[in-house]
């Protein structure tokens, strides 16, 4: 697969992993940039990349990592979805989409950075062997980390969003 | 069979183990009812989570893909290339018009006394051009008798 079809075929996802971890669309960019220049380059030098997407998942997190230990994440509070600006919507709908989003990246902002990417990674559909091997983690462990994240999850939603969510 | 931890229900639910196992876990959670609580929990929690964080994905369908900013050197790199490959087209079409002036037919040149025989020499009337180009020098003495008379051309 050439590098512009690995770019086209990724970057959305890669967007959207930049939007739940909360990084601001500005950064998001410049660091997917950044995760497909590193890929574009051992291209140039002709290293085999195996599986292109979980390569691409790994750089972002780590370059996002990086990123995390030198400064504090940037908290997006405008509370838009990014790139809807010509969708129409119904105002409530929107709200309450809005809301959601919220939800979703705070729960995911209190959760260690590890378990968050556990779960985005789960939800993302890489088998175990990939998931150890994008947040460096032993393959066995997989399935307690993804638990153990779980279980935190369903806890911050209990505490923070209980009454959130029984209303929708 | 002895119960399986949560671990081991959820790396059961996620097809994880070998096929022998699979059917050998999948045979004790029919049998054993806190086991199958346990399970049906797993089951519950990951449509929980892929709920919870699935409904964005529609809205990134939207989004535009930028271009990829190719590294700059690459572009040098790229135009260095380009520079390379009009440089050799510019050389390939001299060499291809030389050949082909160099194939064109020539005419043969005609030795000088031949010349002076012609009347007309490369579409010049050479009688015309003798008398526009010759000079005639004519010596006198004091009498005015021609002592010489030179032509030059």
């Amino acid at each position: 697969m050439s590098f512009d079809e690995v770019y086209k075929k990724h970057y959305k996802e890669l967007r959207l992993l930049s939007r739940r971890l909360n990084i601001s669309s500005e950064k998001g960019e410049d660091l997917i940039q950044e995760t497909f220049l590193r890929f574009y380059l051992e291209l140039e030098k002709n290293v085999e990349i195996v599986n292109p997407r979980a390569w691409l998942y790994k750089v972002f997190l780590n370059l996002f990592k990086t990123q995390v230990n030198s400064e504090k994440r940037v908290i997006q509070n405008d509370g838009e979805p990014e790139g809807l600006a010509d969708n129409v919507y119904d105002l409530q709908a929107e709200y309450i989409n809005n809301e959601k989003q919220n939800i979703v990246i705070e729960s995911l902002k209190r959760l260690p950075l590890k378990d968050s990417e556990i779960l985005l990674l789960y939800n993302n559909g890489f088998s175990y062997a990939e998931m150890a091997e994008i947040v460096e983690i032993n393959p066995n462990s997989v399935g307690t980390t993804i638990v153990r994240a779980i279980e935190r999850l369903k806890g911050i939603l209990k505490n923070h969003y209980n009454e959130m969510f029984e209303q929708n | 069979m002895k119960c399986l931890s949560r671990t081991e229900i959820q790396e059961f639910l996620d097809k994880e183990p070998e096929p022998s196992q699979m059917a050998r876990i999948s045979d004790h959670i029919e049998k054993c009812e806190s086991c199958k609580a346990l399970y049906l929990q797993a089951v519950a929690d990951r449509a929980m989570l892929n709920s919870f964080l699935d409904h964005e994905k529609s809205d990134i369908d939207d989004l535009p893909i930028p271009e990829f900013r190719y590294p700059k050197s690459s572009r040098k790199k790229t135009l260095f290339l380009s520079g390379i490959m009009l440089l050799a087209a510019a050389i390939f079409t001299g060499f291809i018009l030389l050949l082909h002036y160099e194939k064109r037919p020539k005419s043969e040149k005609i030795p000088e006394a031949e010349i002076l025989m012609q009347e007309f020499y490369d579409g010049k009337d050479l009688n015309k051009m003798w008398h526009d180009k010759s000079q005639i020098f004519i010596l006198e003495d004091e009498k005015g008798n021609v002592i010489e008379s030179i032509i030059t051309y």
